[in-house]
């Protein structure tokens, strides 16, 4: 369809320059694509760069080139810690996937106030930070000012206990780092649903699970993918509750990535192993995406 | 089968068992931060504001408040800067240029937070820039600009085709279009963008920690540092000032403009 501006014949302004290739129009992306191609494409570049370096105690980014960092990839701490990430992701994802649909698919159920004041609360917590999360976790956790005092109250123990370091501290505090997230993927999907769908299921007489199995989840299949994506994604690199609540043994790959830079110093090391995380990363989002139809768009 | 009134009983007790999860530890953060002993007990134990003033008098505290402050504040115009000719020239003249640069741009949100820290980790080391605040600006601003995009790129969608074409039509320029039909609209998205980034800014640890030095600590950094070597009541006063920081930045937003709307609601 021509539209009004097609028609009019072009020259009396800039607008006649849009199709020359470095026209005027493209004059303002200069900025954002010097910041961008310099502070993110370039660093970037120096991540693959390192990786096939030789580690050099004199020199910070290493000399020379070697796979040498890519064949250190194999010891057990590193593989130890992938298969750890993985499991962790994954068993994350699926818990909160479980609690934050239904939460969800109620809440756009809700009156307009209602659903403002819950976005105001799941942002609350979205923006608060993985550290005050995490501390926040292990107080509650903790022996002395914890959920477990208020299950003696409750008279469900006998004494307080503490309750990290362990797996499950870990995979709670993930769980609510990532469900304000999973909600705000969930949420336009959701929120637009045509529920004239799951009346006819219901004026048809299908019962509510089969209305839920057969037509509200594949309706809503995209987004359900591109949540437990995003969950994946930021669990597999958690670095702060894993140490912060966890012993050596629930450490992910993100927490021995920075072991190795920080305390070790071994960049070529680090750069090989968060390039082995980006393309384990890669893997499980196509494998996702295989199981959940296309859902991924970032 | 479940009648009406179960089912909306069991989807009340749902919410309100969600909603105890979330607020659970923003409880137990405040309440030990009104906490009359220096020990870390709850229920708490008499009502002061004692860690609020040990939270005040402290240069270190309060400057890793301020550097935080600054460096949110920073990136967010930073990031928004970056944002907003990209998504103008993706709507505008369908750049395929600014497709690549949004492309790129949004990379850093699909990546693991400790790929991101260790880039830039490196990035600043070869450059032999360390441990500067502006490390810290710069990185957050490349980090989180996939929200801008994202925000900005809504807002101009939402401008009314046929009212610039109108405008075009009666001879306006470019920039005049661009100031009175589209910005007007736009703000809106401009401003939330403006704020998403400096409260994610204000709260992100890992590539503040890897990428700034002893001196440009932030209040994360400084909170996690503190967590390990010891617990202080002084912690929790900073975890309800970010908390209120947070939620004053939700509310205005939601005054503003239309939450759910941003949110990707329709209507």
């Amino acid at each position: 369809m021509a539209t009004i501006s097609e028609m009019r014949p072009s020259g009396l302004n800039i607008r006649g320059l849009k199709n020359v290739p470095g026209g005027l129009s493209q004059l303002p992306l200069i900025w954002p694509a010097l910041m961008i191609l310099g502070f993110f494409a370039i660093p970037l570049f120096f991540l693959f760069r390192v990786s096939l370096a030789n580690r050099d105690p004199a020199v910070y980014q290493g000399t020379g080139f070697s796979l040498q960092a890519f064949t250190q990839l194999g010891q057990p701490m590193v593989l130890n810690a992938v298969s750890f990430s993985v499991m962790l992701s994954l068993i994350v994802a699926s818990i909160s996937m479980l609690v934050t649909f239904p939460a969800t698919y109620f809440i756009t159920r809700l009156s307009r106030r209602a659903q403002v004041a819950w976005l105001i609360g799941f942002l609350s917590t979205l923006a608060l930070s993985e550290v005050l999360i995490t501390f926040s976790w292990q107080i509650l956790l903790s022996k002395k000012a914890g959920m477990s005092n208020v299950l003696v109250m409750l008279g469900i123990l006998d004494e307080s206990m503490s309750l990290a370091p362990s797996f499950g501290g870990v995979v709670a505090c993930i769980i609510y780092l990532v469900i304000p997230f999973n909600f705000m993927t969930l949420y336009p999907g959701l929120s637009r649903l045509d529920t004239s769908y799951l009346e006819a299921a219901r004026t048809l007489g299908a019962r509510p699970t089969r209305a839920f199995f057969e037509i509200l989840l594949p309706l809503m299949r995209k987004p359900i993918a591109t949540a437990f994506l995003t969950t994946v994604i930021m669990t597999i690199g958690a670095y702060v509750a894993p140490i912060v609540l966890g012993g050596p043994a629930n450490w992910t790959i993100g927490v021995v990535i920075s072991e190795v830079a920080i305390t070790g110093q071994n960049l070529p090391l680090a750069s090989a192993i968060a390039i082995l995380l980006m393309l384990v990363t890669a893997m499980l989002v196509l494998g996702i995406n295989r199981i959940g139809g296309k859902g991924y768009v970032s | 089968m479940m009648t009406d009134k179960a089912a909306w009983l069991a989807r009340f007790v749902f919410l309100t068992l969600v909603a105890i999860f979330l607020a659970m530890p923003l409880i137990v953060v405040s309440s030990v931060s009104f906490n009359d002993t220096a020990q870390m007990v709850f229920p708490p134990q008499g009502l002061s504001l004692r860690w609020y003033e040990e939270f005040f008098n402290d240069p270190t505290w309060v400057g890793a408040f301020e550097r935080s402050v600054i460096i949110a504040l920073s990136a967010s115009v930073l990031s928004t800067s970056l944002a907003l000719p990209i998504a103008y020239a993706q709507w505008k003249h369908r750049s395929k240029v600014a497709d690549a640069l949004a492309a790129l741009g949004g990379l850093p949100f699909i990546l693991p937070p400790v790929v991101i820290a260790i880039v830039f980790l490196l990035f600043w080391g070869i450059v032999q820039h360390v441990g500067r605040i502006e490390n810290i600006i710069v990185s957050h601003a490349i980090t989180f600009v996939a929200m801008p995009l994202v925000m900005i790129t809504l807002g101009f969608a939402s401008v009314e085709q046929t009212l610039v074409e109108a405008a075009e039509t009666m001879g306006a320029r470019e920039d005049q279009v661009f100031r009175s039909i589209a910005l007007p609209i736009v703000l809106p998205f401009i401003i939330a963008s403006l704020i998403f980034v400096t409260i994610f800014s204000l709260n992100e640890y890992l590539i503040a920690y890897m990428v700034g030095g002893f001196a440009t600590q932030t209040l994360p950094v400084k909170i996690f540092s503190s967590m390990r070597t010891g617990f202080t009541p002084t912690m929790c006063v900073a975890a309800v000032l970010f908390l209120t920081l947070g939620l004053a930045g939700f509310l205005a937003i939601a005054r503003l403009g239309n939450l759910p709307k941003l949110m990707g609601a329709k209507g």
